[in-house]
């Protein structure tokens, strides 16, 4: 979480206007989503991780990692599309036997959850892509321009700082907890963990209060007023992400067979 | 006759749990100023500046700004914190934004200004308290420091009349917290009345014009700061000690190196100087005498 934001701040692209960046993970996404051939899909896990890495320069380890993470759970979820319970038997290319019920993999359904698995893939680089190098800030400003209501984007605002306060408070309890043995085996663990938890709600209710009141001292009365640094759009990246995208377009269509 | 701007009258607080942090308060703020609040641990400076700014009502007593008393309705409530404005003691409660040009601009927008004027205000600030370097990074990852420095810039952009501190160089190191004197110094010249708490006796003693010592949530101490660090015993009771400027002085006077008359020197600068030119002169003289 800190270091994916580290990067949003530090990466090469960090000075290209976020609305460009948003442009392209916004088609890039709708693309992948909209036709989900393989190729589309493989190319668009591609395209991202190049802009990632090479673009803007994130360790390629690190976005290896990152992109483990979900790797996970589509596995989980891909394997239960792709197994089939029937009554009948079907084509199966491989299955178990019992008593009235086949369970096993089809051929479709193993396209299928392939399918599924790249076409997640797909999108979830795009999502990455854009947290890895635009700021929380910067997109709250373009959904802001894009006039999505201003109470979501307000909670936006103060949850992202929330999160860090509480990562960073439950850091320090952790710390002064286990600098005093509290977590030498897991009977005292599992007790500090306990009162760290109950510290961190007290500590976040008081800390919410503490902020709202110095939010008043500074005549706050019910919006977050924005202030955002004019930005020049550039006009070589809006050409360079319509080509790709384009491309990507004609591409996808021609593999899909459409054209 | 120099007016107040700031008046409290016989305040009493209780915070929900049944904590008594003011008792009878009674302090008086002339414009134009530099004041130190001291008080031990829990005296009630924090829940005092409170008041200050419309945040907390006392329960009893009477707020004054300008000669007139602070009604707790929403229009009276933005003129008083126009003209006063709080640097919070933890500034990880006053940034609340990631965005180290949004949180500094988030006053002046209030105060109505268009975006354009509240842009060159907050980048004017950011000079002068020296952030500009950190405008791109979020707040999340800035030192203590810094993170005090872009709320001392938060509230000084909304160009309030009146500045209250909480311990605005605790925990700063002493280049910063330099810098910081020096930034409070011009806002000093600049007609702006200061008010600032701090437990450092030293600080307190060369910076302020006027001190209120606080215990218990009432003052039992006030006047210049030569009147009141040189009452070790009213000093002690409220869990402070005499600033190092007047032991020294007083341990010279003991020895005879300096005769008494001399007046209690301000600050570092006005104590070598007393011992240089005493040294040279008549203390040689004086001390040669007592042999
Ligand atoms: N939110 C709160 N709820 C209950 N009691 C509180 C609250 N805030 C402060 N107090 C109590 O009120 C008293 C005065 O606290 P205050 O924060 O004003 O002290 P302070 O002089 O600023 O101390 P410090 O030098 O430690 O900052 C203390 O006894 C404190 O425990
Ligand atoms: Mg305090």
């Amino acid at each position: 979480m800190l270091l994916i934001d580290h990067y949003a701040y530090n990466n090469k692209l960090a000075g290209v206007h976020p609305g460009e960046k948003f442009l392209f993970f916004a088609v890039t996404v709708a693309l992948c989503l909209a036709l989900p051939t393989t190729f589309t899909t493989l190319v668009v896990t591609l395209l991202m991780a190049g802009a990632v890495v090479f673009a803007a320069g994130v360790p390629w380890r690190f976005y290896l990692k990152l992109l483990l993470l979900p790797g996970a759970f589509l596995a989980v979820g891909v394997a239960a599309v792709a197994v089939s319970v029937t009554r009948a038997p079907q084509d199966f290319i491989w299955a178990i036997h019992t008593g009235q019920y086949f369970a096993g993999i089809t051929r479709q359904g193993l396209d299928n959850s392939v399918n599924l698995f790249l076409r997640s893939l797909g999108a979830v680089s795009c999502l990455y892509f854009l947290s890895l190098t635009t700021p929380m800030t910067e997109i709250a400003d373009v959904l802001r321009k894009m006039r999505m209501p201003t109470l979501v984007i307000e909670l936006m605002t103060l949850i992202y700082r929330f999160i860090f306060i509480l990562l960073e408070v439950t850091r320090q309890i952790y710390t002064a907890q286990s600098s005093r043995l509290g977590y030498k085996n897991t009977r005292t663990g599992f007790n500090s963990l306990s009162r760290l938890i109950l510290s961190m709600f007290i500590k976040s209710y008081r800390q919410s209060q503490a902020m709202y009141d110095s939010l008043v001292s500074r005549c706050y009365s019910g919006d977050l007023h924005h202030l955002s640094e004019p930005r020049q759009w550039c006009a070589r990246n809006i050409l360079l992400i319509v080509t790709v995208d384009s491309a990507l377009l004609l591409c996808s269509l021609y593999a899909g067979g459409l054209v | 006759m120099s007016q107040y701007i700031i008046e409290a009258y016989e305040i009493e607080y209780t915070y929900p749990d049944g904590t008594k942090a003011l008792n009878g308060l009674t302090m008086q703020i002339e414009e134009g100023r530099k004041i130190a609040v001291l008080g031990a641990n829990g005296a009630g400076k924090s829940t005092l500046f409170l008041h200050f700014n419309g945040i907390l009502r006392p329960g009893r007593g009477q707020i004054l700004f300008r000669g007139r008393a602070v009604h707790y309705r929403q229009h009276s409530l933005l003129e008083l914190r126009k003209n006063v404005g709080i640097v919070f003691q933890d500034p990880d409660n006053q940034l609340f934004s990631a965005s180290v040009l949004q949180d500094v601009a988030f006053g002046p927008l209030n105060l109505g200004l268009d975006r354009d004027t509240a842009l060159a205000r907050s980048r004017q600030t950011m000079r002068e308290t020296e952030i500009e370097t950190l405008q791109n990074k979020p707040t999340h990852f800035l030192s203590y420091g810094q993170k005090k420095r872009v709320s001392i810039a938060g509230v000084l952009a909304m160009e309030p009349q009146v500045i209250i501190f909480d311990e605005p160089t605790a925990c700063l190191d002493p280049r910063m917290a330099q810098k910081i004197l020096e930034l409070l110094e011009r806002l000093s010249k600049q007609g702006k009345t200061l008010i600032m708490s701090t437990h450092d006796v030293d600080l307190a003693y060369s910076w302020a014009d006027y001190v209120f010592l606080i215990k218990n949530g009432t003052v039992v101490g006030k006047g210049s700061p030569q009147q009141v660090f040189i009452r070790p015993e009213l000093l002690h009771n409220c869990g402070l000690t005499t600033p190092w400027v007047i032991e020294v002085h007083r341990e010279l006077i003991n020895s005879n190196l300096i005769v008494d008359s001399a007046p209690v020197p301000k600050d570092r600068k006005e104590l070598f100087n007393l011992i240089r030119n005493t040294s040279i002169g008549t203390t040689g003289y004086k001390a040669a005498q007592n042999y």
